[in-house]
């Protein structure tokens, strides 16, 4: 008879063990506080690793909070929702958020600085924690985060002989070789404004001047040119169609310079001996600078005081050492804190896969995009644009920056929008 | 000439449903003071029209009601609203039998027609002014403040070079889609036209894709597009070409081996933006085919058997008969295509989420939604809207007059 | 003789273009089925797999054999106590493979790869391995990784594997569900799809808005349709006018005004916000107005003799001749209604308000997503209209071809 029950149960074949998803609703369906967290994974490994720790949490706290992961779509997505909610007056409680974001959720002042409700950011990576300051106080806690490394086609180098090279010099003369022996361009990258910010970064170039923001300075001049270059002398491949990975297909990889997050992607698509560095430095003692990566995870002011309180729990939940290891083992985010090392978790993935020092390293080399509301806006339609014209050929260096500045200056001027 | 007490009743219906919204909307804070003011003017109208016509029409009981609504006068909210209503249908009532044939057509007229013009009022007439009276103002967000700035957004949108970039991309689309739509729907129309056996099972195949969401069609047509994995790419041996990836216009492209370097607008659609199109001429093709079936079907048989007796071929039968009389639908088309064309979106937004490599294909409703919830810039939002609806305007206007001298009406 | 052979020749071309068109058109939706039962590696190769491996019946039998094993012949699953034995032909001898039960994401504990005691023995020409499920839980799915020496050369699982990767020394061996049952296997994508996300409840909220908005827009069209086509009230042309103009505005304009308006409501992630602002179709109206308006005007003449009121008129005699009319705009107003995505995109926020849609557009775009997946969820998201073209196809054809005919 019972055998009978669970056949039918198995027949309809839908929904039998439990998903994450129901167990935290029933979790908050009992809980007396329940705040939401508005997060942008829709799916695979962050979104699960995300809801198994909201589980840990919620059970650990039994009787007190809830905390409800809600996801709204895509990142683009997450951002509307957001706003939206500004207009409604409806905002959760948490949310993933960029630094840009932020800034604009600041001038209405929605924001709530993590400190002041007790949590603790001590330990954590100071570039990230840094990269969410505002005039001194930090409004957000970095969550899942991702810095540029070196991959690599480890055949590719065994096979001349090269090695993995330490500086931008070294790094363009193999290139240069590996292409000229292969007979097709082995750097691949897409030209846009992150590839654009490794190069920037590792020159020695700053986007903030006296509180100007500055686009077309020497040092963004000079990193175009070497990518516009590498087209032109036959060591770089433009990419504009999806992720490097999806173009393993055709042609010879050798280098690419991309976030760390992309790491399974490239894994699961690499038919070669895929290598992860730290990106190659000025000089050989340090390696070069990459961009940060990922949104932080932010409380806003209107969420009650009780809302807070478990937000602020949650937090200091997030950044322990412990669930930093999980959650970094399970994602291939950077953990936040650096202490998750240390953890079982994180020494099984190190041993299994001992390319992912690399992107420890890295995580200490790196540097943040400016911090200001029209930052998206600049990223993608002005300087992304610019870059890639000029990649692309279609506007010289100097052209497409200039101009690019001028649209920087009118925007954050007002005169267009 | 009808007596004034004849437009008693729907004048009673109207006062009482305009104080209702308007006593809604003082007490959601929408028009600040103007609108309770409106709330007042409307219910305080609708009583004194009340105890006119009850007056009129002799009807103490009415009178009575009419004393306890003035009752709770000073009120300004929607109870007192609905008061009036319910006065207006009172009062039609208590008259019906003495009332004549154009009161109770007035009653009827305004009872049928107001729940659809209260919708239309709320959600339609009255967003499209907020639009225009958003569109005044400088960056609202409704995260920051922001301030009255008269029509500045109209004139940093005149030079703006990516809303250009998006009328034009736009423009190609009309250019290509409605067409080749209207072609490709008329040749299959005809030829279905022909007493083909299993018509149904043709109509069907025709006709599925246009009932398929969009959302999930742009998801197969990505699929078929795949760089690596497409079947396209397959079929045609171009292994990793992107279709939805790159950004040449393809009159530059085609023109490049004879040395003709083509910039700008001349480029063309880009490839990406081509391959969008393709996705939507499958879409609406159905549509198309259905409509110019049925107006295939209502051309009187004799006039081909007439043409057949003069000895005419098969294509003059198309070219003299057909597509003359086909005129009126295919103008029908041609419309819904331009506008459906500037409402493009979901297979933009779902293919190219960012509105491609070089803005290649950036719609005019992706580019209001990027700058309305991405830049958080409603009120140039709204400036785009505004601008896109004159621009459809004028369209629609100059196609009218174009096409319509062409057009062959009736028989 | 020549006429009747230019005719058979007409005809040949004739049948030849419309096949070939049809062709083209229905290639996305065998593709869309086809991939939709693919595992994501047989999706992801350049050259079309058009048979694939669960389409193959000798995996169809180890699948049933497998599921049976583990729970339910049909659906398969992982019940407590139960075995799952599985054979892998090997030639060669060579170091034993290793197999294990992958733990998911970010998990702190995972009943499943805890709880599965896993034996791999030799056996005559291969190994065995059993999966024995040792905890009181049942679980839906066995995923199943299974590292095998490359030394091996050749290899012949008894149910195909999802994926083969190059692991090492090692050929890692991918199964998504080791006891998969029949529609299990089948069926996969499916399954997962319809479990990775919510969307009995998105159905529902589909469902729930286009046929309130259906119902209600229909009557409301009907009254309003019917004043402007039979009922001489004053002040009609005025309205007449006010409606025509508002067909003018894009849609485009009403997003941001009503999305604010709603939020004044306190109106956002209800019903009330995917349903209201879409109650009232101008389009509808004029669509029943001309068809009230093709109706014989001396049938509404006599009834007025008759001493009928203009609701008698509009109830009895109208709407039981404008039938057709109304399922045209009923079949346009649903479709709208289920088709639709920017509007439910911006006004929904909770899982429990999203329409289908929405739904699967949260699954299109996710980097390196399951295509096998992503194509069963369209599937599933564009039934309902198939299977209602199908049940209706008649009234489909005839009431869309009806809104082209001024």
């Amino acid at each position: 008879m019972k055998r009978w029950v669970l056949a039918l149960v198995l027949l309809l074949g839908f929904g039998l063990a439990q998903k994450a998803e129901e167990v935290i609703k029933a979790q908050c369906a009992k809980a007396p506080v329940v705040a939401e967290l508005w997060h942008a994974f829709r799916g695979g490994a962050p979104r699960a690793a995300l809801e198994n720790i909201v589980i840990e949490f919620n059970r650990r706290h039994e009787g007190e909070y809830c905390i409800r992961p809600i996801n709204q779509g895509g990142y683009r997505d997450l951002s509307t929702k957001i706003k939206a909610a500004f207009a409604a007056g409806k905002l959760p409680t948490l949310a993933q958020a960029y630094e840009n974001q932020i800034a604009l959720y600041l001038q209405a002042d929605a924001v709530v600085p993590v400190q002041a409700l007790g949590v603790s950011l001590e330990g954590l990576n100071p570039i990230f924690v840094n990269a969410v300051r505002f005039k001194g106080l930090v409004y957000g806690v970095p969550f899942n985060k991702s810095v540029q490394v070196l991959y690599y086609n480890r055949d590719l180098l065994r096979k001349y002989g090269a090695s993995v090279p330490k500086t931008i010099d070294a790094f363009i003369e193999t290139a240069k070789m590996l292409s000229e022996k292969e007979g097709n361009p082995v750097y691949w990258f897409r030209p846009d404004t992150s590839t654009f910010g490794y190069w920037f970064f590792t020159l020695g170039g700053e986007y903030m001047k006296d509180g100007k923001l500055v686009v077309n300075s020497p040092e963004a001049k000079a990193a175009l040119k070497i990518l516009v270059d590498s087209v032109k002398q036959g060591w770089g491949k433009a990419i504009t169609s999806g992720y490097i990975n999806q173009n393993f297909g055709k042609g010879t990889y050798g280098f690419s310079t991309d976030t760390s997050a992309g790491y399974k992607y490239y894994q699961r698509a690499a038919k070669f001996d895929l290598g992860l560095a730290t990106l190659p430095g000025k000089t050989a003692e340090q390696p070069g600078y990459a961009v940060v990566q990922g949104t932080n995870l932010i409380v806003f002011r209107s969420a009650s005081e009780a809302q807070k309180k478990a937000a602020a729990a949650f937090l200091n939940f997030v950044v322990t050492p412990e669930v930093q290891a999980v959650f970094s083992a399970a994602t291939g985010y950077v953990p936040v804190n650096p202490r998750a090392i240390e953890m079982p978790e994180m020494q099984d993935r190190l041993m299994e896969d001992p390319n992912l020092k690399a992107v420890l390293k890295q995580a200490n080399y790196a540097k943040y995009e400016p911090q200001i509301p029209q930052w998206e806006q600049i990223r993608f339609d002005i300087l992304g644009q610019a870059i890639t014209e000029a990649v692309l050929g279609k506007a010289s260096v100097d052209e497409a920056l200039d101009r690019a500045q001028a649209l920087v200056d009118k925007l954050l001027s007002g005169q267009i929008r | 000439m009808k007596k004034p007490e004849h437009l008693l009743a729907p004048a009673l219906l109207g006062t009482g449903v305009l104080a209702f919204l308007a006593a809604e909307a003082s007490r959601l804070a929408i028009g600040g003071w103007a609108s309770a003011a409106l709330a007042l003017l409307f219910a305080l109208s609708g009583l004194a029209l009340a105890g006119y016509g009850a007056r009129r029409a002799g009807i103490p009981g009415l009178l009575t009601v009419v004393a306890a609504a003035l009752g709770l006068g000073g009120v300004l909210h929607a109870p007192l609203a609905l008061f009036t209503l319910a006065a207006g249908v009172l009062l039609y009532l208590g008259l019906r039998s003495r009332l004549p044939e154009p009161a109770q057509a007035a009653f009827w007229g305004w009872a049928f027609v107001w729940p659809s013009l209260a919708l239309v009022l709320v959600w339609h007439v009255f967003p499209s002014f907020f639009a225009f009276y958003i569109s005044l103002f400088d960056r609202v967000s409704f995260i920051a403040k922001s301030r009255f700035v008269g029509l500045l957004n109209y004139e940093i949108l005149m030079r703006d070079p990516l809303f250009w970039k998006a009328l034009s991309n736009t423009f190609w689309y009309v250019v290509f889609t409605v067409p080749t739509g209207i072609f490709l729907g008329t040749l299959v129309a005809i030829l279905l036209n022909e007493r083909v056996r299993f018509l149904g099972l043709f109509r069907t195949i025709y006709f599925l894709p246009y009932i398929t969401a969009l959302t999930a069609a742009a998801a197969v047509w990505m699929w078929i597009y795949h760089p690596e994995f497409g079947f396209l790419n397959w079929l045609l041996g171009t292994p990793g070409f992107d279709w939805l990836h790159t950004p040449d216009g393809i009159f530059a492209l085609a023109l490049r081996p004879f040395g003709i370097e083509l910039q700008g607008f001349f480029a063309g659609p880009s490839v990406a933006f081509v391959a969008i199109m393709a996705m939507s001429v499958w879409h609406l093709l159905g549509y198309n085919v259905v409509i110019l079936l049925a107006g295939l079907q209502s051309i009187p048989r004799q006039y081909y058997e007439a043409a057949m007796i003069d000895g005419a071929t098969w294509w003059q039968l198309q070219r003299y008969i057909s597509w003359p009389l086909l005129s009126p639908t295919t103008f029908f088309l041609a419309i819904i295509g331009l506008i459906g064309a500037f409402q493009v979106f979901t297979q933009v937004y779902v293919m190219t989420p960012t509105g491609g490599v070089l803005n290649d294909t950036l719609t005019v409703t992706m580019y209001l939604y990027n700058k309305g919830f991405r830049d958080s810039d409603f009120s140039y939002a709204s400036a785009i809207a505004v601008v896109v609806f004159f621009v459809i305007l004028a369209l629609t206007l100059l196609q009218k007059r174009v096409l319509e001298k062409r057009v062959t009406y009736g028989e | 003789m020549a006429s009747k052979l230019r005719y058979l020749l007409g005809r040949v071309l004739i049948y030849a273009v419309l096949i070939a068109g049809t062709v083209v058109m229905a290639f996305p939706f065998y593709w869309m089925l086809a991939t939709s039962v693919k595992s994501p590696q047989e999706a992801q190769q350049a050259a079309p797999v058009w048979v694939p491996e669960r389409l193959k019946p000798q995996n169809w039998r180890a699948a049933t054999r497998l599921g049976a094993e583990g729970g339910s012949r049909f659906w398969g699953g992982f019940l407590p106590g139960r075995t799952v034995h599985f054979f892998i032909r090997t030639e060669g001898d060579e170091p034993p493979p290793r197999a294990r039960v992958p733990k998911p994401p970010g998990a702190f504990r995972d009943p499943l790869s805890e709880g599965t005691r896993i034996q791999v023995e030799r056996v005559e020409g291969g190994w065995r391995f059993s999966f024995t499920n040792t905890t009181d839980q049942a679980f839906r799915l066995l995923p199943v990784v299974i590292y095998l020496p490359k030394g091996y050369g050749t290899y012949y699982p008894e149910l195909a594997p999802d994926a083969v990767r190059s692991a090492g020394d090692y050929w890692r061996l991918e199964w998504v569900n080791l006891s998969p049952g029949l529609f299990g296997y089948v069926f996969h994508n499916y399954r997962e799809a319809w479990n990775a996300a919510p969307f009995a409840r998105y159905f529902y909220v589909s469902f729930v808005t286009a046929g309130t908005q259906v119902l209600v827009g229909l009557f409301l069209a009907a009254m309003a349709g019917f004043a402007f086509a039979r009922v001489p009230f004053p002040g009609r042309e005025l309205v007449f006018l006010l409606f025509l103009a508002t067909m003018m505005v894009p849609g485009e304009v009403l997003l941001i005004p009503n999305y604010i308006l709603l939020a004044k409501l306190g109106w956002l992630d209800t019903f009330y916000a995917l349903i209201v602002p879409w109650l009232a179709s101008v389009f509808g109206i004029f669509l029943l107005r001309q068809f009230y308006r093709s109706l014989p005007q001396d049938l509404f003449d006599a009834a007025r003799i008759d001493g009928a009121s203009y609701p008698v008129m509009l109830f009895k005699i109208a709407l039981p001749l404008a039938v057709p009319g109304l399922i045209t705009y009923g079949i346009f107003s649903f479709l709208g209604a289920y088709n639709a995505l920017l509007w439910p995109l911006i006004v929904t926020q909770s899982p429990e308000m999203r329409t289908v849609q929405v739904g699967l557009q949260a699954f299109i775009g996710e980097a390196g997503s399951d295509y096998g997946q992503l194509m069963a969820a369209s599937t599933m998201a564009i039934l309902p209209i198939i299977v209602g073209y199908f049940l209706a196809q008649r009234q489909f054809i005839e009431g869309i071809a009806r809104s082209g005919i001024k």
